[in-house]
Parts: C-alpha cells; sequence; structure tokens
C-alpha cells in the first residue's frame, strides 16, 4: 500500500488522475485491492487516466453555510469513483478532472 | 427456541452508557431469570460508548454483568447483526455450546449526533480508518451515510422514474404504523407534503426521510430452558450476503443492495409482515424491490398502492420502524428485530398483525450497504 500510495502521489503531484489497470485484463479500478475481481491476477499497474468521465450520479448538501456537491463519476476508462464535483451538474453530464490543493475534483464541461 | 427480550431507548440519556446497558439488563431480568446465562455476543459501532473505545468488549460486558461465559462472540456488521446474533445464539443452543446466550445491541448514538457525525463519518472525529486506503478515498467533502444514500435515490430517479412523492409515502405510511407504539418518539400523523417541505439533507433526501440517532439498547435472552417471560420462535429462513466492495467498483448498479443476493429463496407468499431496516426511506424502498415484493425500479409505487398498515393486505414496519422510534446506536436492527418477535408473542397491541405465524426482517448495514441479512421468524 506504501508503494501504492507514493506512485498515486506522485501522479496527483502533476495534476493527473491515477487509477490501476490489470496487466492481465485491462479492468480498471480506483480503489486499490490485491485481486483483480474479473481474472483474478494479482498484477495491476499504476496508470493516469485521461481525467475525462461523466456524472454517474450526484447530490448536494449543505455545511457551514457552503453547498458541496457529492458524486460518482464514470471515467472514459471505465472505472468509477467518488468525488466532489465544484459546481451543480445533472446525472449524464461530462466532466474533468481539475486539482485543488493536491486533492481531485472534477468540473462541468461545456460541449 | 425461546426468546426473551428487553429495551430501553432514550433521545439523549444522561448516565453513561453501561448505566443505560445496567438499566435494561435490570428490565430483562425481571422477565426472565439471568443468573443462569452462560454466553455472550455483542456487536457495538465505533464513538457510540461514551469517550473509548472498549478493549476486549466481550470480556468487558460479561464481567460487568456478572456473566460466566462459556462462549464469547462480537460481530461487526452493523444494521443486520442483530439478526445474525440471534441466528447465532439458536444455533449455538441447540449445539449445546451453551444453556442462554445474551445478544447485546445498542450504546449511544447522541455523542456524535451532537458533533455532527455518524459512526461512518466517526473517523472526522476519533482515530479510526474506513479503507485501507483513506489517503485516497477520504479526500472528499460528504456527509455519509446520507450523501451516499442520496446518491442511490437520485440514480434512482434517473433510471426508473421514481419520485419523491413515492418515498415521501413510506415516511407517511410508516408514521402512521407508529401511532399505536409505545416506543415511536414520532406519532403525530404525517403527509407527503410534509415530508417533502421538510428540510432538505442530501438532495433529494430531506429530513423526514433520514432516521435520528439516539441512544437505547436491545437485549435478547436465548435458551430452550427460559423461565418466566418469552416467546416461542424457530427460524424459517436464514441467508447472508456481502458485497465489501465500493459501490463504485460493483458491476451491479448502486439501485441494488446485497439484500438481493440475501433474500434469494426466500417465500415471501408464506409471510404475514415484514420489518425491513429503514436507515432511511430509500433503503426501505430498495429492500421492497431487491426482496422481490415490486419489481426494479417500482418499490415506492408498493407503498402508494399497498395497504401496509398491520391490518392491511401487506403490512411492513408495524411499529413504524426507526424512522419513528430512532435509530439507537446507528443500528436499526434490534428494535426492528424486537418488532418481529412481539409480533410473532402476540404482544402488540394496537399494532397486532392478526393470525401473524411468520415475520420476515431484514437488515442492512454498512454505510456503502455492504451487509444484508434476510431471516424469517416462524411463531411456535
Ligand atoms: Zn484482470
Amino acid at each position: 500500500m506504501e508503494d501504492l500510495l507514493v506512485k498515486y502521489g506522485d501522479i496527483i503531484r502533476k495534476g493527473r488522475l491515477p487509477y490501476l489497470r490489470c496487466k492481465k485484463c485491462g479492468y480498471s479500478t480506483y480503489y486499490p485491492k490485491v485481486r483483480c475481481p474479473k481474472c483474478t491476477s494479482h498484477e495491476f499497474e499504476v496508470s493516469e487516466s485521461k481525467g475525462s468521465g461523466k456524472v454517474y450520479s450526484i447530490t448536494s448538501f449543505n455545511n457551514g453555510g457552503r453547498t458541496y456537491y457529492y458524486a460518482i463519476i464514470e471515467m472514459e476508462e471505465g472505472f468509477k469513483m467518488y468525488a466532489n464535483v465544484v459546481s451543480p451538474a445533472t446525472i449524464g453530464d461530462r466532466v474533468m478532472a481539475i486539482f485543488v490543493d493536491e486533492r481531485v475534483q472534477f468540473n462541468t464541461v461545456k460541449i | 427456541m425461546r426468546v426473551a427480550y428487553a429495551s430501553k431507548l432514550y433521545k439523549k440519556y444522561s448516565g453513561s452508557v453501561v448505566d443505560l446497558l445496567k438499566e435494561v439488563f435490570i428490565d430483562l431480568s425481571a422477565n426472565t431469570e439471568t443468573s443462569t446465562i452462560d454466553g455472550l455476543f455483542f456487536t457495538q459501532l465505533p464513538g457510540t460508548f461514551d469517550k473509548k473505545e472498549l478493549h476486549f468488549p466481550s470480556t468487558q460486558i460479561s464481567s460487568f454483568l456478572g456473566i460466566k461465559p462459556r462462549i464469547l462472540r462480537v460481530l461487526d456488521i452493523g444494521g443486520p447483526s442483530a439478526m445474525t446474533m440471534l441466528y447465532e445464539a439458536i444455533r449455538a443452543v441447540e449445539a449445546g455450546m451453551a444453556e442462554k446466550i445474551l445478544c447485546v445491541v445498542g450504546g449511544k448514538g447522541s455523542m456524535l449526533r451532537e458533533k455532527g457525525f455518524t459512526a461512518d463519518s466517526v473517523d472526522k472525529v476519533l482515530p479510526y480508518s474506513i479503507t485501507p486506503y483513506d489517503e485516497l478515498f477520504r479526500i472528499y467533502d460528504d456527509m455519509n451515510p446520507v450523501t451516499d444514500y442520496a446518491l442511490v435515490a437520485n440514480r434512482h430517479k434517473f433510471l426508473y422514474h421514481s419520485t419523491d412523492e413515492e418515498r415521501a409515502t413510506i415516511s407517511v405510511k410508516q408514521r402512521k404504523n407508529a401511532e399505536s407504539n409505545p416506543k415511536a418518539i414520532y406519532k403525530s400523523p404525517l403527509s407527503v407534503k410534509e415530508v417533502l417541505s421538510s428540510r432538505m439533507i442530501a438532495d433529494p433526501l430531506r429530513l423526514l426521510e433520514v432516521v435520528y440517532p439516539i441512544d437505547g439498547f436491545n437485549l435478547f435472552l436465548v435458551g430452550k430452558g427460559l423461565t418466566g417471560d418469552y416467546v416461542d420462535v424457530s427460524v424459517e429462513f436464514y441467508r447472508e450476503a456481502h458485497w465489501p466492495e465500493m459501490p463504485p467498483d460493483r458491476d451491479l448498479d448502486v439501485t441494488y443492495t446485497p439484500a438481493l443476493e440475501s433474500g434469494k429463496g426466500v417465500n415471501l407468499d408464506k409471510v404475514d409482515a415484514l420489518e425491513l431496516y429503514d436507515s432511511f426511506t430509500i433503503t426501505v424502498l430498495l429492500q421492497v424491490e431487491d426482496l422481490g415484493l415490486a419489481k426494479k425500479g417500482d418499490g415506492g409505487k408498493f407503498f402508494e398502492e399497498k395497504d401496509v398498515s398491520p391490518t392491511g393486505e401487506i403490512p411492513v414496519n408495524t411499529g413504524g420502524g426507526t424512522l419513528n422510534t430512532g435509530q439507537p446506536a446507528f443500528m436499526s436492527g434490534g428494535v426492528i428485530l424486537e418488532e418481529a418477535i412481539e409480533q410473532l408473542g402476540g404482544r402488540a397491541m394496537g399494532r397486532q398483525v392478526k393470525g401473524v405465524q411468520r415475520v420476515l426482517i431484514n437488515g442492512i448495514g454498512g454505510w456503502n450497504r455492504a451487509h444484508s441479512v434476510t431471516m424469517v421468524l416462524r411463531g411456535e
């Protein structure tokens, strides 16, 4: 895990979104795991996502006078992840990863 | 198998958590002989036992209650722990591992509640990790579990065109069932309009769709030779399902819960009442679908169309559920299990389902709906 966190951290500091890709079958995931759920391989490589995805689901809530948008984003590479979106969005909207204080967030993309 | 029970629920208990446990244990002891208890099953969620976490919890609790156990177990699946403990206790007694096993579920929800957190966001106030990679996961602003269930509710609306009114109907009908439940803290009649005008917590879930964390314990004592006041039950169906992966990593859409798997093979035609886990309206709705009471997407319509009162065609959450009693220590399982046992023992007073023989209890656990337990108890 420590190795992986270092590799993820290096990519995040470059302003890119890291993910894990199964070397054998190509399955992708953001959340570290020991074994590929598709082909049972232990071999993952850390990859860089293009950062492009769409909103799978989203909610908003208020805390301390601020409105937050909390979502599941479905990435072009096939994996899904929890993330904050910086502005209102609806399911299906195109979004792009952005980095604020080395924290990945998503911004809506105008088409 | 004989089951005795006792419970106490408080919005905020002023004493310590063990004082609260002691109160409920003394109540149980007034109903049935407890000096011969020789087993303890225990469950607990983080941040619900006063200021510190318990080291060797089952030892501490049995020592405090004066139990000399032949069997000790701790379970950590949250919501459905109560059902699993009861099932395992029945099996252990049948296997001769102990004569009388006490199942303890509860604690204080008020401590985290007053800080604005829950057992699922406890890592923000206490040294807990939610995943082995919190550096990657806990970088978001959320209000889990409500925000996670809100994502599910919005996805459900998107995929199946379900409505806020449908979910609100669940609050309204459960409130009606709570009217004759002496343990309910919310009993005044409720309308769909009131639910939909209550404060938004996490879009689309509103205040009156969200359980209120309280303090309390549910105790269940299991044994063949119980004396005094008990209910005779047998387990007709029991199945667990665990989906430990993160919901975004699941193949199935997030609108599915592991109840889809734990409920497989259950005979709904033979069930006279259902007690479904009700942390949120959407939780109840999803179980109705995943257990097969309605087709996927129609869980809300089920509540609009069916009479789910104790005298109705299909009674659901006959005591109004924890949406109306409050949720002790972030687990609804003890409350809904006790309701099922009261129904089977014919003790449900003004909310008794006439001629009830079998009750289905379904528990959902974990902020990410990782666990589901489906159990059918039959009254003897
Ligand atoms: Zn693979």
